[in-house]
This record gives C-alpha cells, structure tokens and sequence, in this order.
C-alpha cells in the first residue's frame, strides 16, 4: 500500500470523525435564526477556546449580504471537541477560513458556526449550539 | 473409497471447528468477554465512564448511536405524550422556538436532562451509595441504597433527591422533590414539581447498561412516560472540565460585543 493511500485513508477516517455533527448547550432556537445563513471568507483574529462554546473571529465580507465586519462564530464545546480530537491548535490565528453559519437574532455580526474551510481545502466542521429538534 | 470419505469428513469437521472458533472469537471480542465487576456485597458495580445516547427529544428513538460519536447506544420510547390540561398549556407555552432556555443562562439541566445530553457521564460505585457524576456541567447526583426511604417533606431542588435499592441485579432508583423549573428534554417537555422518576439500572455484561426510566407527573401528564436505554462503557474514557458560565456570548436573544469587534469599528 502506498504511502498517499495510507495518507488518504486516514485522511478520510479523520474528516469523517471530526464531520461527526455536534450538538451542545442549549437550544440554539432561542439565540440564532436559521432562516438567515451567513458565509464569511476571511482571516482568523482571536480564537477563544471557552465553555459553553468556543468563539472564533474572522474579519471578512458575507457573501449574502455583502456586509464586512469582524464576525463573531460559537462552535461546539471544548470537552465535546476534545474527544473528537478537534483542539485550540485546529485553528489559529492569522488562519484564512471559510465559515458558514447561522446569523444572530440581534442582528450583530455573530452566528452559530456550521462548517469551517481551511484555505488548503480541509474541512472542520465546529458545530453550533444544540441543534434543533424535531418535534 | 471409504477411506477417502473418511478425510473429507475429517477435513470438513476441522474447518468447521475453526470457523466456530473463529466467530466465538470475533463475539467476544465484540462483548469484551470480561465478566462485570461486583462490589463487596455481590451487587454489580457501574463504576465507569459511560456513553450515553444523545436525547433531544424524549418521544424520539435513538438507535446505535453515542453521544460522543461511538455506536451501541440506544433509547425506546413509549410513545406520544398524553398532557393534562394544564400539561398541555405549559407545553403550548414552551413549544415555540423563542422560549427562554434556562440551561442558556446556566442554570441546572436537571435530572432528566441531564442525562440527554452530547457529553458522557460516570458513576462511582460505592455498596452503600451510587455517585452519578455528569460532565454536562460537571454536576453531580448522590443516590443512597443503604436502605433509606425517600424522605416524605422533601425540599424542592433542580436535580431531585434519590435513593435506590436492589431487585436482585437490577438497582431501582426513585428520585422526587423536583423545583419544576427544569424541562425533559431540550425539545422543551414540560415537568411539574409533583415529578417523580423510578429508574431501573443494570449492567448485563461488562460494557453494557441498561437504564429504564418511567416518569410520572401526574399534574401534567395522564399516563407514565418510559425510555428505555442502553449506555456504552468507554473503557478508557475521561470526564472533561465544562463551565457554562465562562464565555457565555448569546444570551436572552442578545450577543455580548468582543473586544475585537470593539476595536475594528
């Protein structure tokens, strides 16, 4: 077996563990609005790795309404990221992302994270707060 | 020509024997084969780290799935919910996506919540008592099974006051004395303080427990709800540290500014 199909293996089996949806706090109802996606291409500014939700910054332009801001992104928690081997090393500072999310109800430049692509293609998927339920 | 039967008979035997050996082999592997651990007074012990099925919504199944990414987990449900009048109208009062979420602000998930959630917990094991520790929180639950009763004036409290006692393997846990300010499920269910729960726990093999749950809230529910569950022991797994407080951004429908967004305007 080569060494790219080994690479690719494990590459996939990685992608797949961390694609793993992930659901934390609380209703995520109550703070975001799903029918208002945002997609922001930018560069990383701060990154928080706190509980409830880790909070990342991405100064950029969303492409669905064109507005630039620093936009503010929760994604799931340390703990339940930890586990999935996701750590405050997948993501730096100065690191140029493509995130989709959810935009906040109070109309700030903040969302629930719903994916992160790193410039190099690789795909991180963060989670939000709890997904919604089906009732 | 007998002779030559007699070989093939032979041969299909060993292959046959291999092959048993081989699927008891791969079955064991599979259940562990470890035999469950007792405690001092022959009872089995649940000391461990345990997977749990993710529950967000206590009427919904849940097959072989863990909270934490892992498979064998489950939950089976009992059905819809019959609601009491007033059962009703505090489920029509929460079932609306802008419902303040108390465990948003940090407050205690409670007891049944607590053990829906996407982050494992563990029991410590003791002949006397059982200590549940949740990493949702980092809370923690004692339940006595020294043979108490449960007190009849409990005070009313987020998580409830336990004790359990054994039916042969099996631990029964009650737990009463709700606040009523907690729900079921983050789908919202509403409970009442007249909420009691009687739990039957077990762990049939090593890496296997079952945890069945009925609940009965006679002021908002006309018949008892029942879960039925499997947890996963994570043989080598860990709690992690979770504090709700620490950076707490969205609350209430309003987002704190960072100082980030501060200092780019």
């Amino acid at each position: 077996m080569s060494r790219n199909l080994i690479a690719a293996v494990f590459g996939t089996i990685g992608l797949v563990c961390v694609s793993v949806p992930l659901v934390a706090h609380h209703s995520e109802a109550a703070e975001f609005d799903a029918t208002k996606p945002v997609r922001v291409t930018g560069t990383v500014k701060k990154v928080e790795w706190t509980n409830p939700h880790i909070w990342f910054y991405v100064e950029g332009k969303d492409e669905v309404t064109g507005q630039m801001a620093v936009w503010g992104f929760s994604g799931g928690a340390p703990n339940g990221l930890r586990r999935r081997g996701i750590t405050r090393e997948s993501l730096k500072v100065g690191d140029t992302v493509k995130v989709t999310g959810i935009r906040a109800k109070d109309g700030s430049p903040n969302a629930a994270s719903r994916g992160v692509t790193f410039s190099d293609g690789r795909q991180v998927f963060t989670a939000a707060p709890e997904t919604p339920v089906s009732k | 020509m007998k002779r030559h039967d007699d070989r093939v008979r032979v041969l299909a035997l060993l292959l046959c024997a291999v092959a048993f050996a081989a699927m008891t082999a791969i079955g064991l592997t599979a259940q562990s084969g470890k035999p469950v651990p007792r405690l001092s007074n022959g009872k089995p012990d649940f000391t461990g780290v345990w997977d749990h099925p993710r529950v967000g919504d206590i009427t919904s199944a849940v097959k072989d799935s863990c909270a934490s990414g892992g498979r064998g987990c489950s939950n089976m449900v009992s059905g819809e919910l019959a609601f009491t009048p007033a059962g009703k109208a505090e489920w029509d009062k929460n079932n609306k996506p802008t419902t303040y979420d108390y465990g948003a602000h940090c407050q205690p998930w409670g007891f049944v919540r607590a053990y829906n959630t996407p982050y494992p917990h563990a029991y410590v094991h003791h002949p006397d008592s059982l200590a549940i520790l949740w990493e949702q929180d980092n809370r923690f639950h004692l339940v006595p099974t020294d043979g108490r009763e449960l007190p009849k004036d409990l005070e009313p409290t987020w998580m409830g006051t336990s004790v359990g006692r054994w039916d042969g393997d099996t631990l029964v846990v009650q737990t009463a004395g709700f606040n009523g300010r907690t729900w079921l499920d983050t789908a919202q269910h509403p409970h009442s303080d007249a909420l009691k729960l009687t739990i039957r726990m077990a762990r049939p093999t090593y890496d296997r427990m079952t945890w069945d749950i009925t609940i009965e809230d006679p002021k908002y529910y006309t018949k008892p709800i029942k879960n039925s569950r499997t947890f996963v022991l994570m043989e080598k797994g860990e709690l992690f540290e979770y504090s709700c407080s620490e950076n707490n951004r969205c609350q209430g429908g309003k987002c704190e500014e960072a100082d980030v967004q501060k200092t780019a305007k």
